[in-house]
């Protein structure tokens, strides 16, 4: 019954957010056939171009040919490079994905040891520096941590070339070891959010009846945390770290400008100045269904973890 | 023994220290931001230049404030715009529920869901760049976090015993809201109010920085860190001066929100 809810909610999403960023793309103020055939064209080319387009079919049945090709993986022309947006960005997205799931990866690796060992620094002199530092860790802007990784390892300790990207073809090594700057750029202040959330939680959870009925029955407190709270605590985690994957994603378009990752960031960013709206109706709509997709994911997750949302 | 409440205390020092500089800003830097020297090109920080000179000779920390003041202006117009739309949103729909609150939070939780720095693109690459289209996009997209506060808050409310009283006694529902329940719903506000700015600084430094925010002449922190990308290794101090305004804002308000949230 909790599924079949969700699911519903999830299509009913997908059809709200599909159809929202459809219509707000055709009734955008600039033109992008004018865009595209410069001010010098006839409105007779213009005609036959938004023809040739499909741009005179009623908005409806533009919206429903959309969705199905879409859905069947054809996803129209792009205005800018007069080729199928599929073939663009059939070897961008891979990198993307590439860099988004190694920077998530970080910020599991990162944040759950530490958000551990800071719960139990609690009443310690080290608490305070630690939750100080986190807090400043938090503070910084992934493109800020970038520019300092490439001036540092790039540009100082020559780990890398800044902007001489390595495709997997080329060397995986290379390509990894490109990746891992800007991932741990955009991991850190994740990291620093969930480590903070995860503490918290934690320690909010320790102070709960079980815990003091576990201790008087001489569970030792290593017992208590691994085995019976740390399964409560992390029920808010996986919300939100479904809400950090989706904020990765997005924060790649940053981050691979800056390290000159070719991604569908850059692409997206590339799109929007020359106006090419099916490109970035396209890249705003996959990534979106990740963001719906992964917050899906993280309720199923959440209710296998923790039966008693079944109930709500 | 009372527990202090370092995270406030923290907080407002920091966000007093930044708010108070960049008040200054507004009527006095220590030079004219936009007065450019060849001969100081890219010089350090020294006595007479606090944070030293740009690519153009013009001193960073009179440029700084104004970038700074000019973020704080975009956030504090993005917060209001968000906070009043999103108190009038969560007033009605806490406070009168039904199929209309159903709606409106399904809607709110979708966007919430949405990462803000996406849909900010979205909106300004539909609008067009510039101060006033940055501050309508992050305004919308900021409605449904105080929309949701607001509405527990009222629905919270709404139920307790001198709101009842006070629909007795034949208050018009607009005046309970808005006299009654909303000051006592300040305090949740505030909190969130802080955590507001926090994600107006980050969305509008990201979006400067990316070249779809604020354009020149406007200043901006976020385009000052964009630029300083190319000197970094002649003039690391033009980065750092930029990044760490930007780093003390975030910090401040985030502190503050937190200090806040403690408060009961």
């Amino acid at each position: 019954m909790y599924i079949l809810r969700k699911t519903v909610s999830l299509f009913l999403t997908l059809f709200l957010f599909s159809f929202a960023a459809f219509m707000a793309f055709q009734i955008i103020p600039g033109d992008s056939v004018v865009a595209m055939l410069g001010t010098e064209a006839t409105p007779e080319q213009i005609a036959q171009m938004r023809s040739e387009l499909g741009y005179d079919r009623p908005l409806l049945t533009r919206y429903w040919n959309w969705v199905t090709g879409f859905v069947k993986g054809d996803l129209g022309t792009s205005l800018g490079y007069r080729l199928p947006v599929a073939d663009i960005l059939r070897d961008k997205i891979p990198v993307t994905a590439a860099l988004s799931v190694f920077a998530f990866l970080l910020v599991i690796i990162i944040s759950f040891p530490l958000g551990i060992l800071y719960s139990k620094l609690l009443g310690s002199p080290l608490n305070s520096l630690v939750v100080g530092a986190n807090q400043v860790v938090m503070s910084i802007p992934p493109f800020f941590i970038g520019i300092i990784f490439t001036f540092i390892f790039g540009i100082g300790l020559r780990f890398f070339t800044p902007g001489n990207f390595v495709s997997y073809g080329q060397n995986p090594a290379g390509f990894w070891t490109y990746l891992f700057f800007p991932a741990l750029a955009i991991a850190l202040p994740r990291s620093a959010q969930t480590i903070k959330l995860l503490r918290s939680s934690i320690l909010t959870e320790m102070t709960k009846d079980y815990v003091r009925s576990g201790t008087s029955r001489g569970n030792t407190q290593n017992r208590l945390l691994y085995v019976h709270v740390l399964r409560n605590a992390l029920i808010p985690v996986i919300t939100f770290l479904a809400m950090t994957f989706s904020n990765i994603v997005a924060g790649s378009i940053i981050i691979e400008q800056i390290f000159v990752i070719p991604g569908i960031g850059r692409l997206l960013l590339i799109s929007i100045s020359n106006r090419d709206y099916p490109m970035v109706l396209t890249i705003v709509m996959i990534i979106a269904l990740v963001v719906i997709l992964m917050n899906y994911l993280a309720d199923l997750l959440c209710q296998i973890v923790d039966p008693r949302t079944r109930m709500r | 023994m009372k527990k202090r409440n370092y995270n406030l205390i923290f907080g407002i020092i920091i966000t007093a220290f930044v708010v108070v500089l960049l008040l200054i800003g507004i009527f006095w830097t220590p030079y004219n931001p936009d007065t450019m020297n060849v001969k100081l090109r890219l010089t350090g920080p020294s006595a007479e230049h606090l944070l030293g000179c740009d690519n153009f000779g013009r001193d960073i920390f009179s440029r700084v404030l104004k970038g700074g003041v000019s973020t704080l202006w975009i956030s504090v117009a993005t917060v209001l715009f968000g906070l009043v739309c999103g108190i009038i949103v969560g007033a009605f729909t806490g406070y009168y529920g039904g199929v209309l609150d159903e709606v409106v939070m399904r809607l709110n939780d979708v966007l919430n869901s949405f990462p803000s720095i996406l849909l900010s693109l979205v909106f300004v690459s539909l609008l067009g760049p510039g101060k006033k289209n940055v501050v309508i996009a992050l305004g919308l997209l900021f409605i449904p976090s105080f929309a949701r506060i607001t509405r527990s808050e009222f629905s919270r409310i709404k139920s307790l015993d001198y709101v009842k009283c006070a629909k007795l006694e034949g208050v018009p529902p607009l005046r309970i809201m808005f006299v009654h329940i909303l000051p006592n719903a300040v305090n949740t506000l505030l909190s969130t109010t802080a955590i507001g700015f926090n994600n107006a600084v980050l969305a509008e430094a990201s979006l400067s920085f990316l070249g779809i925010g604020v354009q020149p002449p406007d200043p901006s922190l976020g385009r000052m860190l964009a630029e300083s990308q190319t000197y970094l290794f002649s003039a690391p101090w033009y980065t750092l001066s930029a990044g760490g305004m930007i780093i003390l804002l975030i910090l401040g308000f985030g502190l503050l929100s937190d200090g806040l949230g403690d408060i009961e």
